[in-house]
């Protein structure tokens, strides 16, 4: 053993190491950062999720509208045709897909907290600021890969039954494929949202849960007052998920036809997801990430 | 060399760590001992910048931990054992540490090497016993080569044999010139690796020198004694003007008690010399409310 150990000496009067330039130090950050993302098992298991569930949605909706469209049609619902309501499929991606990349970027942040890694990770780089930028940046890959899961699903189980079925696929249509990349950057975007929901609330569990019901319950009620009151009301368009719809640029709720929510046109409603994502890690960085850690 | 000066940090109307000042020299290993809950670990978090004093600095060569230039290449720290992702392996955590700190890769299995976790590098943590885990919280420490080490109670966990390994890897270190602090809640655990002491309890610092000159301050005997007659040895013991409280006599060796014992005529019961002198010393330091000085 302390033969080994001689590779530990040395001299006592070693010069301190250079301080790397700011540039570096930050690459350095990001760096761990995305070993973190990539050492542990939940990103590739959120990704098998991503598609599966994507998979499921899609392809039931397909059957549904392709044997069942005729009877949605009595109701207020105005079902579009052809490559449109491909597209509207295909859409449906990121409206139930959305919320995978949120969950790994609140995680990066809540599960430090969780497993008690933020005390080394602040060992190892002790500029705060520094680390949750480099958590922020990071997690804008993994939610690229999310929407690429996303949109594999809707081909293989969107596109290929549709075709198989007879129907419009609309992959022909340069406006689908510009969808497509519009989801790629509702994904990421919702990524980083989850950074600041991790960031802000730092119990992991507890920051999902809220993601969940405020996305999957409380917004659809607030988008639902239009239908009910007859007439539309602006500000629901800066709701998030009102605001992810309309970065992909197509939304379930444009069935609702006249009465659908207005949607925010894509560069307000990129700026309103940045604003959201900013806003929240911003605040989470100054009542919680500062904060002593224990 | 940390130097920690008026360090202070209240919670709310706890304070947990109260005035503290002390330094840990290169080439020593610094026993950092008190009591659970006495603030050691609060001390060694508010060097590392984790926690902010409320009061005080910790230094090393005059800058606080986040001005390092690069911190772990320069101070090394073990903190809790537990504080690993389950499912990440020890190779990929030191790994990532590695990139963070600016640290080459290749020194990840060098640490691990040196730490005797060589062989189960690619298993993930989860799996870890609790003495793996602190001998990994040490490859953490070592990962940067830094000269200065600071490790919370880094036998926690271990098995004897750890313990004695831990003991000749600290005495190593501060043979190529480290400066080590070691915090434990035992004099006797570090008592053999270690060269200075700083005694805290209740936050406070209650004693700080080489662990010789504790020893040296605290060699006095301690002599159960039991006589025939109680009221026989009290008066003896006041002519002779030794201390006698509970049946213990501080000063005199067991052979001088003896002696005069026989001269006076005291038919003696026991007469036994307690053991422990540096250990009974360390508690008396510790106990009540942590102002004996």
């Amino acid at each position: 053993m302390t033969t080994q150990l001689a590779s530990t000496s040395d001299e006592p009067q070693a010069p301190p190491p250079p301080q790397p330039s700011p540039l570096r130090a930050a690459w350095q950050t990001l760096v761990m950062e995305f070993r973190k993302y990539f050492s542990t098992r939940m990103w590739w298991i959120l990704l098998l999720v991503t598609l599966a569930w994507t998979a499921m949605n899609i392809i039931t909706m397909v059957l549904a509208v392709h044997f069942g469209g005729d009877q949605a049609a009595d109701d207020n619902m105005v079902i579009p045709k052809g490559d449109d309501l491909a597209r509207l499929l295909y859409s449906m991606g990121t409206t139930f897909g959305f919320v995978f990349p949120a969950i790994i970027g609140a995680m990066s942040v809540a599960g430090e907290y969780r497993h008690q890694t933020l005390t080394q990770t602040l060992l190892a780089d002790p500029v705060r600021w520094r680390v949750l930028s480099a958590k922020f940046v990071s997690t804008v890959p993994l939610g690229a890969l999310y929407a690429v899961a996303v949109i594999v699903g809707c081909l293989l189980f969107g596109a290929l039954p549709l075709a198989l079925l007879g129907d419009a696929t609309a992959l022909g249509s340069g406006h689908t494929w510009q969808m497509f990349a519009r989801m790629v950057l509702a994904m990421v975007l919702w990524g980083l949202v989850g950074v600041g929901l991790g960031t802000l609330i730092n119990n992991q569990m507890v920051a999902i849960v809220t993601l969940l019901s405020i996305t999957m319950f409380l917004e659809p009620t607030l988008r639902s007052i239009p239908v009910l009151i007859g007439h539309d009301v602006p500000v629901l368009a800066y709701l998030p998920g009102a605001l992810g719809d309309a970065v992909t640029g197509e939304s379930l709720y444009s069935m609702l036809g006249e009465f659908g929510v207005s949607l925010l046109s894509l560069g307000p409603a990129v700026i309103g997801l940045l604003v959201y994502s900013v806003g929240l890690t911003v605040a989470g960085y100054f009542l919680r990430f500062r904060r002593d850690v224990h | 060399m940390l130097e920690v000066c008026g360090l202070t940090k209240r919670f709310g109307s706890l304070t947990a760590v109260d005035n503290l000042s002390f330094t840990v020299a290169p080439g020593k290993v610094t026993g950092f001992l008190g009591p659970n809950g006495a603030g050691k670990t609060t001390t060694l978090r508010m060097a590392l910048g984790l926690t902010r004093p409320t009061r005080g600095t910790a230094t090393f060569e005059g800058l606080a931990y986040e001005q390092l230039p690069s911190p772990m290449r320069q101070v090394g720290a073990a903190l809790e054992a537990s504080s690993f992702h389950p499912g990440r392996t020890a190779t990929d955590h030191l790994a990532m540490l590695a990139s963070g700190a600016g640290i080459d890769q290749g020194r990840c299995a060098q640490v691990l090497d040196i730490v005797g976790l060589g062989s189960v590098g690619d298993r993930r943590v989860g799996g870890f016993s609790m003495g793996m885990r602190a001998r990994l919280g040490l490859a953490v420490a070592l990962l940067g080569d830094p000269k200065v080490l600071l490790l919370d109670e880094p036998t926690n966990g271990l098995d004897p044999e750890g313990i004695v390994w831990m003991r000749d890897l600290m005495r190593h270190l501060a043979g190529h010139g480290k400066a080590v602090l070691v915090s434990s809640h035992l004099l006797s655990e570090v008592q053999q690796s270690v060269d200075d002491v700083v005694i805290i309890a209740h936050g406070r610092l209650v004693h700080a020198s080489p662990l010789a000159d504790l020893a040296r301050e605290h060699e006095q005997n301690r002599t159960d004694v039991v006589a025939a007659d109680p009221a026989a040895l009290a008066s003896l013991a006041q002519d002779k003007g030794w201390a006698l409280a509970d049946g213990v006599v501080v000063g005199p060796s067991a052979a001088e008690i003896g002696a005069a014992a026989f001269a006076a005529g005291v038919e003696l019961h026991q007469l036994a010399t307690q053991r422990g002198g540096l250990e009974a010393a360390f508690l008396a330091l510790t106990e009540g409310h942590g102002d004996i000085r």
